[in-house]
């Protein structure tokens, strides 16, 4: 620590105005076993310093995996830009945070690849169809350490584990691909979850794509189940919150106008109660502690998420969304736990109103525009007619307008789900989790 | 210790092994209208592959010792014997002309200059949302305790900036346009301006219209950002071998295609002389005139599958090999009108996509036809169904992020 401190004063001594210094150390591994073959893809430990120096209203970083003496200047050199940036202050304070694991992580890289070769042989037995099947098991320690120039001194230690398997059925010339996984930061995830009820999701979901058949293309009533309407609040909402992407996109404009019915609400907050919940974030990269931000209050937008930058800029108080994935990166503005709350309907009132129209279990993904627009794929859907399940979807997208989106959500249920994720922006992967009801969207196109 | 003194102790407790290692320099500058930032990075890393009795192990940190060791040999013993797995023996490598650039190394004055530059040449009529510029440099060397033992060093210069129009309450999309190379003296400030202009001019208004049924002109961007992915997993050989390729190997996949693999594009910033595993690069036909002719592989795939070797070993010091392509160069017929044609220039959410079985349904965010710009819709189908669908292609073969492609015109695609 002393060192940091000497950093920070050298920073200060040659022009900064404001110096922080995070210091990182990630203990990462990787094992998994296919048909084919088992593997450690890696298993190794980085750790390294990233300075950062606001000189004459710009930032200046220096990032390594030592300190040495040029540090300070390199960072204070680094600096460039059109001097309006300042930092937001905050008062001086110390803490240290451990996230403790329920189910001990000590098992070395052969126990895990055992308990691994068992799921993928209950994976080839749950159906004849099934040809290919990859089980991983990920493993990311991480030590971080904060110091900066307003007092702020704060370490964390917490681990996030994860487990997926993919699957490849064949049947004649069709073939059907699934993906299940889960993620926590409460320890072994083979202990930690149902591995039954994962194995179970992955047959389920080979089994529908072949013999799914793809949506006619159009606009239809769509019910969203909590996987897809938390990767909604993530993918089409919470990016357009992003301060960074909401003073120049569709949802800055919109700051305490309705959008959505009065019982439409959205937040990312910086833990909730779910073992997936692996934006855990109780403070961020700059050491600010995390709060709820209340991005959709009532159907009106309400606030949006900010670092110590936007929120200088903007004269808002910072969120505690300031992240950065490792040492070699810079602070972004970036979600944590983003979801929907939710509402005091039933899935069965949702389906009832449903003549022609689709339920959107899985996704694979989705992407958004700062303009508005976003996409999902779908991996688990099913026709909905009459109030009705029907026959399942193979592989489909929807997309739409974000805005216009949340105005047609005309019913949210009362369950609540949570998944996790990784989420990209700018080159930099960080853990999140998303989080959410069943929501009912009258229009939303399904291609 | 020195790579080659880990080799050679590895080797003596009968191991196979492999080092990478690799020295890596970059320098960035960032803007946005309330942030701005420039950064200075350094880091050193080394990637330690062991193999003993067919069991691999792979390990990587900061530092070549003990620990490092106990870990890749830990890693061994987690797996099973594996008759495929081994290291290459040596191969002539042939340097990369143009690889490096010397001003890479201090880059910091022209790369504050290309941001002035970008932002002093904007039209009033484009609302620039972030600018970025960077360049860098990477030493790598390869050593493994069957011969090889190569390095390089590589530099690359990079400018990227995101615009739109805004015009009122209209937001219109935001486009991405970037650039890359080995040489500062590669980076186009003016070309990079000039493209990201039309574009926001293009979709400055949009309009809801009938796009089903209509062909489709995807601009080398959005090659770049849809078919490349597909295609990089479809032609990679543990696809193909394990049935998770949505192409099989020697199947007709369209009669207007070729694709070649070219990691070693003079200039580019991704070429390279030897791939992930020290091995000489070379040009590799995947696509010969519609017919799936050559998986890319790397040894242990060459080996598994029984394909040839074509040295496509991708990775970085953190992790084993993966098989990639480097450039893929897609040749079609000339096509001199795209006619009626709904040209796209940005998806959204390819990553979505189901790669195994080649199946998309994508955002279109950029798009425009002759009447001015376009709606968001959905763009969907298969990879086969793009190939088979590709019937020639208009204006010259640009290079953009990892594919050289004219505008491709596609028929057969689904658009709503």
């Amino acid at each position: 620590m002393e060192a940091l401190e000497e950093v920070l004063r050298k920073a200060q001594e040659l022009g900064a105005e404001f110096a922080d210094v995070r210091y990182q150390r990630a203990l990462t591994l990787t094992v998994s076993t296919s048909e084919v073959q088992d593997v450690v893809t890696n298993y190794g430990l980085t750790e390294g310093y990233a300075l950062r120096a606001l000189v004459r209203g710009s930032w200046g970083y220096y990032s390594s995996t030592s300190l040495g003496p040029d540090a300070a200047r390199l960072a204070v050199e680094s600096a460039s830009g059109q001097g309006n940036v300042r930092a937001a202050l905050l008062s001086p304070k110390r803490d240290r945070v451990t996230i403790r694991e329920r189910s001990p992580l000590s098992r070395s890289p052969a126990e895990v690849m055992q308990d691994l070769r068992k799921v993928k042989e209950a994976v080839f037995k749950g159906d004849p169809r099934v040809r290919s099947v990859t089980v991983s098991y990920s493993l990311y320690q991480a030590h971080r350490e904060y110091l900066s120039t307003d007092g702020r001194d704060i370490a964390l230690d917490y681990t996030i584990s994860r487990f997926a398997v993919t699957a490849v059925a064949r049947e004649g010339d069709v073939v059907a691909s699934a993906y299940e996984g889960a993620s926590t930061y409460l320890g072994y995830p083979l202990e930690v979850f149902d591995v039954n009820e994962i194995v179970e999701t992955v047959i389920r979901r080979l089994r529908n794509q072949l013999r799914g058949v793809a949506p006619r293309p159009g606009v239809y009533s769509v019910i969203l189940g909590p996987e897809v309407s938390g990767v909604f609040a993530h993918e089409a909402l919470g990016h357009l919150a992003e301060a960074d992407l909401a003073i120049e996109g569709a949802l800055g404009r919109l700051r305490g106008q309705r959008i959505g019915r009065e019982f439409v609400n959205a937040s990312d907050s910086p833990s909730l109660d779910d073992p997936m919940a692996i934006g855990l974030t109780p403070y961020d990269d700059e050491g600010v502690e995390g709060r709820e931000v209340k991005i959709i209050e009532n159907g009106v937008v309400k606030e949006f998420m900010t670092d110590r930058s936007y929120a200088a800029a903007l004269g808002l108080e910072p969120t505690g969304n300031g992240r950065a994935e490792d040492f070699r990166s810079s602070v972004l503005i970036r979600m944590r736990n983003t979801y929907f709350k939710p509402g005091d309907m039933t899935l069965q009132e949702l389906m009832e109103d449903i003549k022609d129209g689709y339920l959107m279990l899985s996704v694979m993904g989705g992407q958004t525009s700062p303009d508005g627009t976003f996409q999902f794929g779908i991996q688990e859907g099913y026709h909905v007619v009459n109030g009705e399940e029907k026959e399942p979807l193979r592989t489909t997208g929807i997309a739409g307008y974000t805005i216009e989106t949340i105005g047609y959500i005309d019913g949210i249920s009362r369950d609540f789900n949570v998944r996790p994720g990784v989420c990209g922006k700018s080159g930099q992967s960080v853990f999140v989790s998303t989080g959410g009801p069943y929501v009912r969207v009258s229009r939303l196109k399904v291609g | 210790m020195r790579p080659e003194e880990a080799v050679v102790w590895l080797r003596s407790q009968g191991y196979q092994a492999e080092v990478i290692y690799a020295d890596v320099m970059t320098v960035e500058y960032s803007w946005e209208k309330k942030s701005q930032y420039g950064m200075t990075y350094r880091e050193e890393g080394y990637g330690l592959r062991v193999i003993k009795d067919g069991r691999q192990g792979f390990a990587y940190g900061h530092s070549l010792d003990d620990e490092l060791m106990r870990r890749a040999m830990e890693s061994a013993a987690a797996v099973s014997p594996d008759p495929y797995v081994g290291l290459p023996g040596p191969e002539p490598v042939e340097p990369l002309a143009m690889s490096y650039d010397p001003a890479t190394e201090e880059p910091h004055e022209q790369l504050r200059g290309f941001l002035e530059e970008l932002k002093a040449s904007m039209p009033s009529s484009v609302n620039l949302v972030s600018a970025r510029s960077s360049a860098g440099r990477a030493k790598v060397r390869l050593v493994n305790s069957e011969g090889v033992d190569v390095e390089s060093i590589n530099s690359f210069a990079y400018l990227a900036a995101s615009a739109n129009a805004v015009k009122g309450n209209y937001v219109g999309p935001e486009v991405y346009e970037y650039t890359d190379s080995k040489l500062m003296s590669g980076i186009s400030v003016s070309s990079l301006v000039k493209g990201l202009t039309y574009r926001v001019e293009m979709t400055s208004s949009r309009r809801e219209a009938s796009v089903a049924n209509r062909p489709i002109a995807l601009t080398p961007k959005a090659v770049s950002q849809l078919l490349f992915p597909l295609l990089n997993h479809a032609v990679r050989a543990d696809s193909v071998h394990r049935g998770r390729s949505p192409l099989r190997l020697n199947e007709f996949v369209g009669q207007k295609v070729t694709v070649i693999d070219d990691p070693r594009v003079e200039g580019a910033a991704w070429s390279r002389a030897f791939d992930g595993e020290g091995l000489p690069t070379r040009r590799v036909t995947v696509i010969d005139n519609g017919m799936f002719v050559r998986p890319l592989s790397d040894t242990y795939w060459s080996r598994r599958a029984g394909f040839e070797s074509t040295h496509s070993a991708w990775r970085t010091f953190t992790g084993l090999p993966t098989v990639s392509a480097t450039y893929l160069v897609i040749q079609a017929q000339p096509e001199a009108d795209l006619g009626d044609a709904v040209v796209v220039d940005e998806v959204q959410g390819v990553h979505t996509s189901n790669f195994d079985t080649g199946e998309f349904a994508v955002n279109v965010s950029v798009a425009w036809d002759k009447d001015g710009g376009l709606r968001e819709f959905v763009l969907s189908g298969s990879l086969k169904g793009l190939l088979s669908g590709i019937q020639g292609s208009a204006g010259p073969a640009t290079r953009y992020g990892r594919v050289i492609s004219g505008t491709l015109l596609v028929m057969g695609l689904r658009a709503s």
